[in-house]
């Protein structure tokens, strides 16, 4: 019965219809009584969370759904098709330019740049070590030593048309896009001893997109389609800059580059969105 | 990751839809997950409640979705899991400063009350059904006359007995549950 009359007490309490002699005590009674401050905080909880039949419906849907296992996932939406297309039509002219290039040329015995994946160190952000970031970074030195012949070759500094009208689409809705500071659009780079040194640097857009990081740098020669990078970088995500929002992400590396036009995107690795798109050449 | 606004069919509970995110949203999701030690289970869990947080979130008067729908989700769900994760290590092990999870704060994820939710709600369910209708009806803010005609009882004042009774029931249950003293003492 006493359970009865405090129940019916709080509740009127939290209806605002106690009358005010009795809110007096019962505000009295708040103060002073920690148990009953929490029977009521619990009651004012309890109001909250289920006054809404909408969410107490979600929550059944909800849980019926996940006991059983996800659906087949829709097929997906025509996202970046022109991307997809273009590389399509661009793997279609690779065969064809490789097979002119195989029957009129002589073999040479030059060495591809080193495909391989590198990865920097996890985001300082992360609490524990994961399976993905505990690896160690790869050092590409350690890579084959063979030679590169220092051809100068004039097809390796043709522009690639899908890589250039990437580019272009990038950086005029760019609002939103990442930043890349080094190295810049168009930079010269030198090689020594067949090594380039790049500090890849730059700035991603910190709405909520961010929140899914790692990102991706992925390194294309000028012959390349869209899915055949040559490198594959995780970088570092750094500090968020508190002016503008954005993230900075950096990675120092030495890779094996022969001489010539190299193209470099930023990708977000969860949903691989393609947030940037630049170009380098070496000499 | 597909790029559909689904904030509509949480709001309206459209289950095709949901049914439809959980197919195109949740493999992301398990892979976060299990990419940062977590399994099946964790990551439904994670699943279901970010979209109770964002269906709570679309709530409030300023809420404006200004990204994707797909990014706000996964960010949504990477908040909870690695705070859920930092909470718990944290537990058992000293986590040094630095490499302390920092949650994104401008999505505003209150850990608490996704805990006290479903702690309420599974309470709420483990009720007989007589008590989780008229605990439903009176929560809604129903006359206890209401009450008393639509669940059949005699009287407004056994209805408000019974009430009285149910809600000592789910109390109970609530306090009862292993993980009521930690929501208690933060």
């Amino acid at each position: 019965m006493e359970n009865f009359d405090n129940n019916n007490l709080i509740e009127q309490y939290l209806s605002g219809e106690l009358p005010p002699a009795e809110l007096q005590v019962f505000e009295a009674r708040m103060a002073t009584d920690a148990e009953f401050r929490a029977e009521v905080e619990l009651q004012r909880q309890l109001h909250e969370e289920f006054a809404d039949q909408k969410k107490l419906q979600l929550r059944d849907l909800l849980s019926d759904m996940l006991r059983e296992p996800p659906p087949p996932p829709p097929p997906p939406p025509p996202n970046n098709s022109w991307l997809k297309g273009a590389g399509i039509v661009l793997a279609v002219l690779l065969f064809g330019w490789l097979g002119w290039y195989w029957f009129s040329s002589a073999p040479e015995n030059v060495q591809p740049a080193i495909k391989e994946e590198i990865k920097s160190a996890p985001p300082s952000n992360e609490p524990i070590a994961t399976p993905e970031n505990r690896d160690i970074p790869s050092d590409p030195t350690e890579q084959s030593q063979d030679h590169l012949i220092a051809q100068v070759d004039p097809a390796a500094y043709v522009p690639n048309r899908i890589f250039e009208t990437g580019m272009d689409r990038i950086i005029r809705s760019s609002d939103g896009a990442a930043k890349m500071v080094s190295p810049a659009v168009g930079a010269k780079l030198k090689a020594e001893n067949g090594m380039v040194k790049i500090n890849f640097r730059g700035f991603a857009p910190a709405d909520g997109d961010t929140a899914q990081f790692p990102l991706v740098l992925k390194i294309f020669d000028n012959q390349a389609a869209i899915d055949k990078s040559l490198f594959r970088i995780l970088p570092t995500i750094g500090n968020r800059n508190e002016a503008d929002g954005r993230w900075a992400f950096s990675s120092p590396q030495r890779l094996r580059l022969r001489p010539g036009l190299y193209y470099v995107t930023l990708e977000r690795q969860a949903d691989a969105d393609l947030i940037f798109v630049g170009k380098f050449s070496v000499e | 990751m597909e790029d559909i606004n689904y904030l509509p069919a949480i709001l309206a509970g459209d289950r095709a839809l949901i049914n439809r995110m959980y197919a195109s949203l949740f493999p992301f999701i398990r892979r976060m997950v299990l990419d940062h030690v977590g399994t099946d289970d964790d990551a439904k869990d994670v699943f279901q409640d970010a979209v109770i947080v964002i269906y709570e979130m679309a709530q409030k008067p300023d809420f404006r979705l200004t990204s994707k729908f797909s990014s706000l989700f996964y960010g949504v769900c990477r908040n909870l899991w690695m705070s859920r994760r930092q909470k718990k290590s944290s537990s058992e092990v000293t986590i040094p400063e630095h490499a302390k999870y920092i949650p994104d704060d401008s999505l505003e994820i209150d850990l608490l009350q996704v805990e006290r939710g479903k702690l309420f709600y599974r309470a709420l369910r483990h009720l007989g059904e007589d008590c989780q209708k008229l605990l439903q009806l009176f929560f809604q803010k129903r006359s206890m006359d209401e009450i008393a005609r639509e669940m059949g009882f005699a009287s407004e004042g056994y209805a408000r007995r019974r009430k009285s009774q149910c809600k000592d029931r789910l109390v109970e249950l609530i306090k009862n549950d292993a993980v009521f003293p930690e929501l208690q003492s933060t």
